[in-house]
């Protein structure tokens, strides 16, 4: 396994196609969790963790039983179940085992089994074909885009709060305006990799 | 008048069922993850596809429920009734 492919992977996941800024996805826990800098610094480690465990979940399935059986039209429908599964079953050994840690990340673990990232990450490295590693590294690298997103965003938004904003614009208008914009100073790291 | 019925079983009897689905179901790039092939076997493919989601329905039912067995959480029940009785939104 060459680094520098893995390298490149990450680099490609997380800057030039940026779940949040370039493709669109995950929105809604973007905007509900970036008010604030602490929920989002941990709603962005829960995020990649979960993200980079049920990846490589879903991948052991497809490839192991999905592909010999030819079923893999089912897709979506088990990589949904496992996703969420596995966030259940985290949610329930997390709340007897390590119950601060619950408290702290336990309202993130709901919001996340049915957010699209995490089913867009499973389904890219199924359509990619993607081998073991590189899904994981896949997975990963989209972990940390979403936690620069909501971090940038975060930090933004606390200043926000202090700045003269236009009356009709307070609140969610000036977060999607400012959205936009980092969109497109996200769009200058599309030369980086060529590929 | 009474040869009809042998002749509608003759029919019936040499008739596969996949032949008649062949004929039913577009068999020609049927989506999702089946990639543009030219001919689909339909009653094996619903086979596995039953067998592997009552399967996965299972795993994932009995794994959730010993989870949630083996790691209960007792809550006093005297927290409820002393929540219920103070000021609280809903």
């Amino acid at each position: 396994m060459e680094f520098a492919k893995l390298f490149e992977l990450i680099i490609a996941a997380s800057l030039i196609n940026n779940f949040v800024f370039t493709r669109f996805l995950g929105l809604c826990i973007f905007f509900g969790v970036s008010r604030k800098m602490e929920t989002a610094v941990g709603m962005s480690i829960t995020f990649t963790s979960v993200m980079m465990i049920s990846s490589a979940l879903s991948w052991i399935v497809f490839n192991y039983i999905m592909v010999p059986l030819d079923i893999t039209f089912l897709k979506i429908i088990i990589f949904i179940g496992i996703v969420a599964g596995f966030v259940q079953a985290s949610d329930t050994v997390m709340r007897k085992v390590s119950p601060g840690l619950y408290y702290k990340l336990g309202i993130y673990l709901a919001l996340i089994s049915t957010n699209c990232i995490i089913l867009a990450v499973p389904l890219i490295n199924a359509g990619e074909h993607y081998s073991f590693i590189e899904s994981i590294v896949f997975a990963l690298g989209s972990g940390i885009g979403f936690a620069i997103a909501l971090i940038i965003m975060a930090s933004i938004r606390e200043k926000l709060e202090l700045a003269d904003v236009p009356k009709p614009f307070r609140g969610t208008p000036i977060a999607f305006i400012v959205t936009g914009l980092i969109a497109l100073a996200f769009t200058g790291f599309s030369g980086l990799i060529k590929l | 008048m009474f040869e009809l019925h042998h002749f509608i079983a003759d029919i019936i009897g040499s008739l596969q069922i996949s032949d008649v689905l062949h004929f039913l179901v577009p068999q020609v790039g049927v989506g999702g993850g089946v990639e543009a092939k030219e001919y689909v076997d339909l009653l094996p493919l619903i086979k596995s596809t039953l067998i592997f989601l009552a399967g996965v329905g299972t795993v994932f039912g009995l794994g959730l429920a010993l989870t949630a067995k083996r790691f209960t959480v007792q809550v006093d029940p005297r927290v409820e009734k002393v929540l219920d009785v103070l000021a609280h939104a809903h």
